[in-house]
């Protein structure tokens, strides 16, 4: 059985949050910590201290924002651009039966 | 075997809906895809003062915004009865990896190519350079489509001085 840590949306708790457990990703104790703070405030502070990994080291490729967005919390993620935009080279439509572009271009263009 | 026909990356893929065509013929079908806005750069603003790699633009920074790599491969008859996956990777400009792409099956029709679609729902922007997001297909965990490089330019622009 896995949970998931209401604070920080790590999904591998291996026991429920309460009874004093402690999230190794976040380090919220449960029935202490939450008992100050709402979850909420608990996930604002955490991130605000730069969303580390509380217990020894983390999972491979752990990425805090990443756990967030997964866990459908995206709007918790800071915004940390000014602006971000993709270049769009092109759309395109795809057809089964007559493609509108030679698809041997879009091939050579990623090296395959 | 697969042969790749298409690989590319978006921001989305949306699909004509048709009846009557695979993989549910009994029901609304998806038709010809249109991969909306194709990139290959992407530009990112960092606030006036701040320093990359600091803590106000942490190296794991990510934009919390939706893009897609589309696939879509040849099939050859006998196809339809593998179990074929495609798997993505995201790597940094430095060699790190991504973490967290999902596994797709493929599913493989008699007389069609198979389309697969990995969307991804944040970009990584914690490095400038050159991103690569890698697709390769396994059947039963063992490769047997090499994999393929699709590169992202990342680009720092520093915001100017707002007066």
């Amino acid at each position: 059985m896995r949970y998931t840590c209401p604070v920080c949306l790590y999904a591998v708790l291996p026991y429920p949050p309460q009874d004093y457990h402690i999230c190794p990703c976040c380090g919220t104790e449960f029935g202490n910590d939450d008992a100050e703070y709402s979850y909420e405030q608990l996930r604002e502070l955490w991130i605000a201290a730069g969303a580390r990994w509380f217990f020894r080291n983390p999972p491979p490729n752990w990425n805090p924002y990443w756990q967030l967005i997964n866990g459908g919390l995206a709007a918790a993620v800071p915004l940390f651009y000014a602006d971000m935009r993709f270049q769009a080279d092109a759309t395109i439509a795809v057809g089964q039966e007559r493609p509108t572009y030679d698809p041997r271009l879009v091939l050579s263009s990623v090296g395959a | 075997m697969l042969k790749p026909f298409i690989c590319a990356i978006c921001e989305k893929v949306i699909f004509d809906q048709q009846i009557g065509l695979p993989p549910n013929p009994n029901g609304p079908k998806l038709g010809p895809p249109s991969l909306i806005a194709l990139f290959s750069k992407l530009y990112v603003t960092i606030p006036h003062g701040v320093v990359v790699g600091t803590p106000a633009f942490p190296p794991n920074a990510l934009a919390p915004r939706d893009w897609s790599i589309y696939t879509e491969w040849d099939t050859e008859p006998g196809d339809e009865t593998r179990h074929y996956v495609l798997r993505a990777q995201v790597f940094y400009p430095d060699g790190a990896t991504f973490g967290g792409c999902p596994d797709i099956p493929i599913n493989v029709e008699p007389n069609s190519r198979s389309q697969a679609i990995v969307r991804i729902p944040a970009f990584p922007i914690g490095q400038s350079g050159t991103y690569i997001a890698r697709v390769w297909v396994e059947e039963n965990h063992i490769e047997v489509v090499k994999p393929i490089d699709l590169k992202i330019d990342v680009i720092f622009i520093e915001q100017p001085l707002i007066p």
